[in-house]
């Protein structure tokens, strides 16, 4: 799976968490704070991307997640 | 509601523990505690200034954190008296920052009772209904406070300002407690009803915002500055206070979040 699957992946888990939410283009830039998703919101995402790709992340690598980059390398480190 | 006998005693015991702590080991003196004699002016730092001065708006609203917090608890002594306790530990912050900046000549006292006037122009309001869900509020909020006072106390202590670290120490070992005790009580109401007070959790962290928001004048340009000298960002937010709140009262993020898909269906 390369980063714009990735990417696509994550944008298909918000639309499941919540279809009213808008995202934009996304990049590897794109910060995780700037896409208007509260904490639980975030994690339910996380928890959609898990159940998709079936992997846990760690907490303590969720807690230091930035930008899509970040998520990006997590989850090809975790494959 | 009225809880059941043993959960009174379960929260008088915890406010026991809490308070015999804070009596014995955590007390501290405005007047005696503080180097104020190392005040000096080559310590002085506008953005350090505005920090404090931000702080101080924030737990300038005590008069509504406490008038409005103990009504939600006054049929719960250990809770209540809690409430009593923590609006008197709560009072020294402000006070102490306050002083600070005037004693340090970074503020004039009028200036201080300018800003006064402004921040209690707006009232602050319960951003929960019930004791449950304002205890788990609490438990955040107050991580939250204690992880900004332990970030700036570095940034002063590098900076060589003794009296603003060992202020901001003490207000942060303050905070820090008092997480401690909202954590405690949440477990207790977890083992009592841990499906209803896992769903006031996830309701709590949707809506959380820190108590300043839209209250204290310029918050947004006052966050920023907070920002760029290192405060609690997101993933700070997530690393020290959203996981480590989680783990400490034995709470899984997939119950949070299992428990906010319910709260979107049901409001839907």
């Amino acid at each position: 799976m390369n980063d714009q699957q990735i990417i696509a992946l994550f944008q298909e888990a918000v639309a499941e968490v919540d279809g009213n939410v808008k995202l934009g283009e996304m990049t590897a830039a794109t910060e995780l704070s700037s896409l208007g998703l509260d904490s639980v919101m975030t994690m339910e995402v996380i928890g959609v991307m898990e159940e998709k790709l079936n992997v846990r992340f760690p907490d303590e690598d969720l807690a230091t997640l930035k930008n899509m980059g970040d998520l990006t390398k997590l989850i090809h480190r975790l494959s | 509601m009225a809880k059941n006998r043993a959960f009174r005693e379960a929260i008088y015991r915890e406010y026991m523990e809490f308070f015999e702590r804070a009596e014995r080991n955590r007390r501290w003196s405005v007047f005696t505690d503080i180097p104020w004699d190392q005040l000096a002016e080559e310590n002085n730092d506008e953005e350090a200034a505005l920090n404090a001065e931000t702080f101080v708006g924030v737990e300038s609203y005590l008069p509504d954190y406490v008038s409005q917090g103990i009504n939600v608890v006054r049929e719960m002594f250990g809770q209540a008296w809690f409430s009593a306790n923590w609006g008197y530990e709560e009072s020294k912050h402000a006070l102490a920052l306050r002083e600070y900046l005037v004693r340090s000549g970074q503020r004039t006292s009028e200036q201080m009772f300018d800003y006064e006037e402004e921040i209690l122009g707006k009232k602050w309001t319960l951003p929960f209904e019930t004791a449950r869900q304002m205890t788990f509020y609490g438990a955040v909020q107050e991580l939250a406070t204690f992880m900004m006072y332990k970030h700036q106390e570095k940034l002063a202590r590098d900076r060589g300002d003794e009296v603003l670290a060992t202020i901001y120490g003490y207000v942060g070992r303050d905070e820090a407690a008092h997480a401690d005790f909202y954590r405690k009580v949440t477990q207790l109401e977890i083992v009592e009803d841990r499906e209803g007070a896992i769903r006031d959790m996830a309701l709590v962290f949707k809506n959380f915002r820190m108590p300043g928001t839209l209250l204290v004048p310029d918050y947004d340009a006052r966050t920023e500055v907070m920002r760029k000298t290192g405060g609690v960002d997101r993933g700070v937010f997530f690393k020290e206070v959203w996981f480590p709140t989680l783990k400490k009262v034995g709470v899984t993020r997939e119950e949070i979040t299992r428990a906010s898909a319910e709260l979107r269906k049901s409001a839907a």
